[in-house]
């Protein structure tokens, strides 16, 4: 039989537009499941405890910075297009709408660290449309930078400014071997150090900030986290937005 | 005169003009694929821009074909009957275009399968994924056997009718959801409006119509067609109510942001009306025009209805395809305001896609401009003998 053009390319309309729904459905994925090595720490939910009081000094708080961006290998790249897992912000800047005019100076010029609040209801893993950034069972909203297509919608959604999206090529910056570099158009932001984690070990801030900054389980009633957030009022960035931020400061 | 004597004709002429047009932006796509989006004007604080802009604004202009569709197939009207062939190549041609932008945009573009490969259906970009192929491919589909049927002279038969209702619902779906990849994110207060997808439906009924309106009394010069009054009075009036629409909306969303005094949206609009001048004339446009098509005189006026219809292009294109998006990143998380020009090569490689838009939109109009069109060829005019003599010929050629 010979086809007709007119119905060959027929035909070829609808197999180009079958084709990639049936291998969309033929290899879909069902859920990735984590499996927890022996001896890393678990929690219910992770979540950090800041005090800022304890960092007001420039040099604690830039030794947190580079202990974090050094072990990632996140780029030294200045201006609107950096790349940065931590940050310092202002007390307006970090916390918008809660100064007043008569707020105590020793706040109002206090620099607070931000990185990624690890939301429990967080809408960048709502918008994320591969699944390229995801919730665990934990808390940590984890980044797969192999499956980011980079299109971005992460960063409008995310009402905190946490995530950095790599506008060129990262790799000049790599000097730790030990850490995966990211690739250029990809987004990427703070783990919580869920490698680390899974070793037993803390967060690299939560080491090198010398005890200002706990890190816990809040699902834990004897966590570290839980007695600080007992003891003393902590805040949240922008709570009124329903995104559950894990990350509380001590003011 | 000089044209005749060349082996090609004016057609193609556009379309190798088109073709040159679209170069430099290609050669600076195959740049910004290799070095990424460093290219761009884009950083942390506005991670999208006129991309992710022009898309906002063509899908409007594609789902525009549903002031045609609608009431040609639900009430049989045949003004409107008329103008489905070209009426469905600019939504042919606006949709293409938008997924083009979608594409440049990403950083990823190898990886855009993963959408399918990994579906998220939480999110709207995988909406978007299916909704925006989905509907080239339908309109696509309904202009082939519209227009197949056209060149034999053989009535549509009834069988397409579901297809037509189908598109009609998708129209409406495609820019819907436009408006929900914006309109519900927290800490976005410029987006965060119930009104948008009614605004961005509005603001899209007029861009579209507008669009082929003028196409249609530029193309009694260029393309050999000029358009049939009745149809024009009926668009014209469907152009004056939706601009109108639009503006209304528009207020309708200050209102809540102005009276209500919430700090973080206050904030969202003052930074972007304060980054430029542009917002003023979003809106002065967006007046302007509305003034002008309410007026009987000025519609009815060779110079100032054209003008009018220019003036709800440039408030429309103002507001979706560039303000709009801007809107929504002017105050960072911060409380800062941020800044975003385009460079030389984001504005290069729109202008691309917008060729190869106007390049599909171009042969869609060729291949529909038939008698059975809404847009039928002037008979008087001495230069239209000639050409349709020869897109006779072309005629042949497709058959």
């Amino acid at each position: 039989m010979i086809l007709s053009r007119r119905r060959f390319l027929g035909l070829a309309a609808a197999a180009v537009t079958t084709l990639p729904a049936a291998a969309a459905a033929a290899v879909a994925d069902f859920g990735g499941r984590c499996r927890t090595s022996p001896g890393a720490l678990a929690a219910g939910q992770w979540a950090m405890v800041i005090d800022s009081r304890r960092l007001a000094r420039p040099e604690r708080r830039a030794a947190v910075i580079a202990a974090c961006h050094a072990f990632h290998n996140v780029p030294d790249l200045p201006g609107p297009r950096r790349v940065a897992w931590i940050e310092q912000h202002s007390f307006a800047e970090t916390f918008p709408g809660l100064p007043s005019a008569f707020s105590p100076a020793n706040l109002a010029d206090r620099i607070f660290l931000t990185l990624c609040n690890h939301c429990r209801n967080p809408p960048c893993v709502r918008v994320c449309p591969t699944g390229a950034t995801f919730r665990r069972q934990d808390g940590i909203v984890g980044m797969d930078s192999h499956r980011c297509i980079g299109c971005r919608y992460c960063m409008a959604a995310c009402p905190f400014g946490a995530r950095s999206f790599n506008f060129e090529d990262p790799r000049p910056a790599a000097v730790n071997p030990v850490y995966p570099l990211r690739e250029r158009g990809v987004v990427e932001k703070c783990t919580f150090c869920a490698g680390r984690l899974s070793e037993g070990r803390l967060p690299l801030c939560v080491e090198a900030a010398d005890g200002a900054i706990a890190f816990g389980d809040l699902a834990d009633p004897a966590s570290s986290v839980r007695s600080l957030l007992a003891e003393n009022f902590a805040v949240r960035r922008n709570p009124g937005l329903g995104t559950e931020p894990g990350v509380y400061y001590i003011l | 005169m000089a044209a005749r004597r060349l082996p090609f004709s004016r057609f193609s002429l556009w379309l190798l003009f088109l073709g040159c047009l679209s170069l430099p932006g290609a050669y600076f796509y195959l740049e910004q694929y290799r070095q990424g989006i460093c290219l761009t004007g884009l950083s942390r604080d506005v991670p999208w821009g006129l991309y992710v802009a022009q898309f906002t604004f063509l899908v409007g202009v594609a789902a525009s074909s549903v002031v045609f569709t609608l009431p040609a197939h639900f009430h049989q009207d045949q003004r409107f009957a008329r103008l489905l062939l070209p009426a469905e190549s600019l939504a042919i041609g606006a949709v293409f275009s938008a997924c083009l932008f979608v594409f440049v945009d990403l950083g990823r573009p190898e990886r855009l399968w993963n959408i399918l490969l990994h579906p998220h259906p939480g999110s709207l970009i995988f909406w978007d994924m299916i909704a925006l192929p989905g509907y080239l491919v339908l309109t696509s589909l309904l202009f082939w056997l519209r227009w197949n049927r056209q060149r034999h002279g053989i009535p549509p038969p009834p069988r397409t009718g579901g297809l037509l209702t189908l598109s009609i619902f998708w129209a409406f779906s495609i820019h819907t959801l436009t408006a929900f990849l914006y309109a519900g994110l927290p800490g976005r207060d410029f987006w965060f409006s119930a009104i948008l997808a009614a605004r961005f439906l509005a603001s899209a009924f007029c861009s579209g119509p507008a669009i082929l309106l003028l196409l249609a009394l530029a193309g009694q010069r260029f393309f050999r067609l000029s358009p049939d009054p009745q149809a024009l009075r009926a668009l014209l009036r469907i152009i004056t109510y939706t601009m109108g629409l639009t503006i209304f909306f528009f207020l309708l969303a200050c209102f809540s942001v102005f009276y209500g005094q919430i700090p973080a949206q206050t904030a969202s609009f003052a930074m972007l009306a304060s980054s430029s001048s542009l917002p003023a004339w979003c809106l002065g446009t967006a007046l302007v025009s509305f003034s002008l098509l309410a007026c009987p005189a000025a519609r009815a006026h060779p110079v100032l209805l054209p003008l009018s219809l220019v003036l709800v292009l440039v408030s429309i294109w103002l507001d979706k395809g560039y303000l709009f998006i801007l809107g929504g990143f002017s105050r960072n998380p911060f409380g800062q305001a941020a800044f975003y020009a385009p460079s030389l090569p984001e504005a290069c490689i729109a202008l691309s896609i917008y060729a190869c838009g106007a390049l599909v939109v171009s042969i869609g109009l060729r291949l529909g401009s038939a008698e059975e069109s809404g847009l039928r060829p002037e008979p008087g005019r001495g230069a239209a003998s000639p050409g349709r003599e020869r897109k006779g010929a072309a005629g042949e050629k497709f058959r």
